[in-house]
């Protein structure tokens, strides 16, 4: 899987900006705030990557890119905008707005592909209804489009499996159905949820190489949203690391693996089997991710961080501008230019990474 | 195949039940105390002539030979001659199943119009006005005794606004569907109340789906989210909560029938339990059930052409 992408230029357009987004929801047990401040901006080519625990608000983040709420409880500040499409803020848009941009200039894949399919209706008339909501095309264009589509995402028989329902079908043929789906009106940007979360580690792979290969093909921007940090370090332009529903780090992926400087990545680096060379223990990260109710304005990751001293407990945390002009980083950390992190060593590196089964890549040698 | 498979299956898991329900309406209509030969003598009660109609009915017999009877002329379609009324259950039964079924549709068909569109409103509306308004109706509906609303609709349409009829069946097609408009209202109101909970509760599970949020961001227009996908799929498990019930209608007919005066099984399983018509009861009892089991056949199919994962099991 290994795969060598121009990198796009600085230059190339903004399809995707947000700023400074917040999402609170109201609780009897107090006030969640999955989202906290993010800012991300997506470029047209782009693969983004956003890494975190479980429950650092990975999720929540990528949903309002496509205007989606938890709830309807739940409140935003801040703006998602498309630039040069929609110049109003799409968390205040409503359904009917989203609508014309849903499919055709913003589409997602969702993390569970088993419950992410109608199962009373055949896999075609699902593909179909992605093809007609914004073109109308006679029936037999339409269906020859959905051979097409099907066959683009590697479903094999498309004529016969298009009158299959859902249950017929196995978890790794219905994430290519809704990467078909996603793709059917030619979107400018993919967000893709923990897209193969759901599935076993060889069609994860599989989904995995598709969607990379679909992203240089097309030329798609690609929101990727993972837990696991080998899986971005193959696939991502940039990455922004996710903790307590906030960022607190986002460098492009060379910069980010070889010089992190957030106490948080690196400690996700060091437990990292494919990244620390084998002859050197794993470290895991001691304590537990904060639950996000009532949280502090005070670093987050404090009570679990080895280098943290008093100034850490009365610092409001904000996103500081770290690294020159050639590799710009940013990072929610007070003490990045005085502590010394120890990421781990390239030498003697001869691991793969744990996600690659079929076909082992050395996790260094692509950067 | 795999329909007639499913229907023949259940056919015959109907078998030992049908066989029961036989049982078990011979034996109840003989339990309940009463001498049928005494009620049909009345004011001419002489022992002599007492002992000579029980001869004649063959209810000098054993239970189990007088079962034995029952059971090989039903077998054969014959239930009897009713006691009391000078006609043969057969008769009977046909004469009054067409106001019955006639009450149950219509019933029915009231209760679809009044509980699909409140229980989709209320669902898609969770915690909205009509939402908390329709609480208070809705428990009203639900508690109010049947025989006491259909009372009031007769008193309010019938006596103070006279608009509509107030008993019977009258003649031809249009004049049935008049006769039965208080009856239907007072059979739907309650009835839609099961319905438009457990519809509304189904629409906001199914709100949440992951497959409303794929639909949705095909762009998609929100009606076409909602009748393809919210509806249609909510739909299913309340298909089964209305097949269900609507067997139970049959019994639920038998008081309405005697406030509506209707001319159907209902009045009729009145009449004959008073008199121990024992082969009208008999009859009658077997009717019903059998009616309760092609109900829920009927359902259960339904819900096989709605799923089809059910229809690959």
């Amino acid at each position: 899987m290994r795969t060598v992408h121009a990198v796009p230029a600085p230059q190339a357009p903004v399809l995707l900006e947000a700023n400074d987004v917040s999402i609170t929801i109201p609780t009897s047990g107090g006030i969640v705030t999955p989202v906290d401040h993010v800012s991300l901006t997506l470029r047209s080519g782009e693969v983004l990557g956003i890494v975190g625990e479980t429950g650092s608000g990975k999720t929540v983040t990528c949903r309002s890119l496509l205007g989606l709420m938890p709830s309807a409880e739940a409140r935003h500040t801040g703006s998602v905008t498309y630039p040069g499409v929609m110049d109003e803020n799409v968390l205040d848009a409503g359904r009917g707005v989203m609508r014309k941009h849903w499919g055709t200039y913003i589409s997602m894949i969702p993390q569970n592909p088993m419950t992410s399919l109608n199962p009373v209706h055949r896999i075609g008339d699902q593909i179909a209804e992605a093809i007609a909501a914004h073109s109308s095309m006679p029936k037999p264009q339409r269906f020859d489009r959905i051979v097409e589509l099907m066959t683009r995402v590697g479903i094999p028989n498309p004529q016969k499996r298009m009158r299959d329902y859902p249950h017929q079908f196995s978890g790794g043929m219905l994430q290519r159905t809704l990467i078909a789906i996603a793709l059917a009106g030619d979107p400018r940007v993919l967000i893709a949820d923990e897209p193969t979360t759901a599935l076993d580690v060889i069609i994860q792979d599989q989904i995995l190489s598709l969607l990379v290969e679909l992203q240089r093909d097309l030329g798609t921007s690609l929101v990727l949203v993972s837990h696991d940090l080998s899986v971005i370090a193959q696939v991502c332009d940039r990455v922004a690391v996710m903790y307590g529903g906030q960022v607190v780090e986002l460098a492009e992926t060379a910069t980010l693996l070889h010089t992190p400087r957030h106490p948080y990545t690196n400690a996700l680096l060091r437990s990292l089997p494919g990244a620390v060379p084998r002859d050197q223990p794993l470290t895991a990260i001691s304590g537990s991710p904060p639950r996000l109710i009532d949280l502090p304005d005070t670093c987050r990751f404090r009570p679990r961080c080895t280098f943290a001293d008093e100034g850490c407990s009365t610092w409001t945390t904000q996103l500081l501008v770290a690294g020159g002009a050639s590799s710009p980083a940013s990072v929610r950390c007070r003490r990045h230019q005085e502590i010394e992190l120890q990421p781990p060593s390239r030498s003697g590196q001869e691991t793969p990474p744990r996600s690659s089964l079929v076909e082992p890549m050395d996790f260094w040698a692509a950067r | 195949m795999a329909w007639i498979a499913i229907i023949g299956r259940r056919l015959v898991q109907m078998l030992p039940i049908i066989f029961g329900i036989t049982i078990v309406s011979f034996v109840l209509i003989r339990m309940v105390p009463g001498d049928p030969a005494s009620l049909i003598l009345g004011n001419h009660y002489t022992p002599e002539a007492a002992t000579q109609i029980r001869l004649n009915l063959g209810l000098d017999q054993g239970v189990l030979a007088q079962y034995w009877i029952f059971v090989t002329n039903a077998l054969s379609g014959q239930f009897g001659h009713s006691y009391s009324l000078n006609a043969s259950v057969g008769q009977l039964v046909s004469d009054g199943l067409g106001p019955t079924l006639f009450l149950i549709a219509q019933a029915g068909l009231f209760t679809a119009v009044i509980a699909i569109p409140t229980g989709l409103y209320v669902g898609l509306h969770r915690g909205g006005i009509a939402d908390q308004g329709s609480r208070v109706f809705l428990l009203i509906g639900y508690a109010l005794p049947s025989f006491l609303l259909g009372v009031l609709l007769i008193l309010v349409f019938g006596v103070k606004v006279p608009i509509l009829p107030i008993s019977g069946f009258g003649e031809g097609f249009l004049e049935h569907v008049q006769h039965l408009i208080l009856p239907s209202i007072t059979i739907a109101i309650p009835f839609s109340t099961v319905l438009v909970r457990s519809l509304r509760a189904s629409v906001i599970e199914t709100l949440d789906a992951d497959y409303v949020t794929t639909a949705l961001l095909k762009g998609v227009s929100w009606r076409r989210v909602v009748s393809r996908h919210i509806l249609r799929n909510a739909g299913m498990k309340v298909v089964v909560v209305f097949g269900v019930n609507l067997a139970f209608l049959v019994g639920g007919t038998v008081v309405i029938e005697n406030v509506f005066s209707i001319p159907g099984l209902g009045s009729l399983l009145v009449n004959s339990v008073s008199t121990r018509d024992y082969p009208v009861v008999q009859g009658l009892t077997l009717l019903f059930a059998l009616f309760v089991l092609a109900a829920n056949l009927l359902t259960d199919l339904v819900h096989v052409a709605m799923d089809p994962r059910l229809a690959a099991a």
